[in-house]
């Protein structure tokens, strides 16, 4: 099948950047989409032109280096999907696609398709934590922990912190990440001792990396690949609501 | 510790709360509701239009208010506080949003969000325009149609003298609608903002935001349209 490409390149931080046609007169439809730029990029490289920078690691579904925006969608026209498993088969012959990358103010561009994501660590780093004692290991069940919250637990702790849903946000917004990050601990017993400064250190953390607000549209939910759902999200703003109400003065320490 | 997070904590809870984005939306779903209250309020009051009577029970309706200063002006603060808390805190909110993605994309296509979730912020600015030529035009008397004419006591006359303008009706019609807009994504979202979110019964509330803000624009939108028609004279 023969696909048109339209990829923004872009040299770095500073450069204006623009689009670029390419013509793939020959993709397979059982390629994966990065297997497709593989193919342009190699045909570049052999014309001595600079290959198209795009984030990827696994190829799996699992890692969340790779995504960009694939003719207006996130991770591409297959719902639930990474662009590394998203197939040719899912393109029709003759298609126009415009690729281009994540576009927020908290994610700077590096190159081309890659962005820089590491304010999403910084919001991780901020309070997605738990502390555990560091004797011997203690036994695998001592901490009960209902099985409807582990599910739960479990479908938020699959994010794998690509930035889709920033990308896809009309405003934006890492809410749906930082949700999902506080919620995977919020649910569990051994997430409750830095519920509350969790809540408010990571929400703060998001604000100051200089993401949007959430106004409940839902359009991160329909492009997340591993389908986070937003009641993650009122989830977070009922964490964050009680924190800050909850919040005392914490004592200073005394500066010798 | 850094100043910068000094800083921060020194302020105090309230301010840190409001400086944040969920603080701020927070302020946004509490005043709106109290706002939806007032409208609901004022919705029903305001159907005795329709008695049949010439007037006499709304405009009785009318001088009751008038004469109940407490519950007048109490209402009028707390409505009126309410509304510029919601757009303070939509105008803090949209200019971050703006910021929060300098440049746009070529193509961006949304998969999910509704039309009225869309057009909360301009159908907001919409509605603040429409609610300050309303309160010229009803309640202080100095905007046309009927400034020379207004009376502070026949406020069902007021309305019969207004509403035979077509465009004027038009304008509170389409204002209407555009309220009952904000308030279909308004209701729905203000629990999620809330945190007040359950499988169970979100698609639940998700038609009650529907429901109200037809009945809302509907029962509104009547009153302006009958007496166009003629219904009510
Ligand atoms: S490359 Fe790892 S998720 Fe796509």
């Amino acid at each position: 099948m023969r696909i048109t490409l339209n990829v923004w390149r872009q040299k770095n931080a500073r450069d204006a950047g623009g689009f670029e046609k390419y013509d793939c007169p020959n993709v397979s439809e059982d390629m994966s989409f990065l297997e497709m730029l593989d193919v342009v990029n190699e045909d570049l490289i052999a014309k001595g032109r600079d290959p198209i920078a795009f984030d990827h690691d696994c190829r799996e579904g699992i890692c969340g280096m790779c995504g960009f925006m694939i003719s207006g969608v996130a991770h591409g026209p297959e719902s639930g999907t990474t662009v590394c498993q998203l197939h040719m088969r899912k393109f029709k012959d003759g298609d126009e696609l415009w690729l281009e990358p994540w576009r927020a103010k908290g994610f700077p561009i590096i190159r081309d398709l890659t962005v820089d994501r590491s304010a999403l660590d910084r919001i991780v780093a901020s309070g997605g934590f738990v502390s555990v004692h560091t004797g011997s290991a203690i036994d695998g069940n001592a901490i009960p922990v209902p099985k409807p919250n582990a599910d739960l637990a479990m479908d938020a702790a699959q994010c794998i912190g690509c930035g889709a849903c920033v990308a896809a946000c009309p405003n934006a917004s890492a809410s749906l990440f930082t949700s999902a990050k506080i919620s995977h601990l919020a649910l569990l017993p051994q997430g409750q001792p830095e519920r509350d400064r969790r809540a408010i250190n990571m929400v703060e953390r998001m604000n100051a990396e200089g993401f949007g607000h959430c106004t409940n549209i839902g359009e991160c939910e329909a492009v997340c690949p591993k389908e986070i759902k937003i009641e993650n999200i009122a989830r977070m703003n009922r964490d964050y609501l009680c924190a800050s109400f909850k919040k005392r003065p914490e004592v200073k320490r005394v500066e010798d | 510790m850094s100043t910068a997070s000094q800083s921060v904590s020194d302020a105090g809870p309230l301010a840190r709360f409001l400086s944040s984005t969920l603080g701020k939306k927070t302020v946004m779903a509490v005043t709106g509701f109290i706002m939806f209250g007032f409208v609901v309020g004022h919705l029903v009051g305001n159907l005795q239009v329709f008695a049949g009577d010439g007037g006499v029970k709304l405009n009785a309706y009318a001088a009751f208010l008038k004469n109940t200063p407490a519950l007048l002006w109490g209402t009028r603060i707390v409505v009126g506080f309410s509304l510029i808390a919601h757009v303070w805190a939509a105008a803090g909110l949209k200019r971050l949003s703006n910021e929060a993605r300098p440049v746009q994309y070529k193509m961006h296509k949304h998969l999910q969000s509704t039309a009225a979730s869309k057009n909360m912020f301009w159908g907001g600015i919409s509605l603040f325009f429409y609610i300050i030529y309303h309160l010229l035009h009803l309640t202080v008397g100095v905007a046309s149609p009927i400034a020379g004419s207004f009376s502070h006591t026949n406020i069902y006359g007021n309305m019969i003298a207004s509403f035979q303008n077509p465009a004027l009706v038009a304008v509170y019609v389409f204002a209407m609608f555009a309220l009952g807009m904000h308030l279909y994504h308004g209701l729905y979202s203000l629990f999620q903002t809330l945190g007040l979110s359950h499988p169970a019964y979100m698609p639940r509330i998700r038609l009650g935001a529907k429901v109200f803000g037809a009945l809302i624009a509907i029962g509104f939108s009547s009153m302006p349209v009958a007496i166009l028609l003629g219904a009510v004279k």
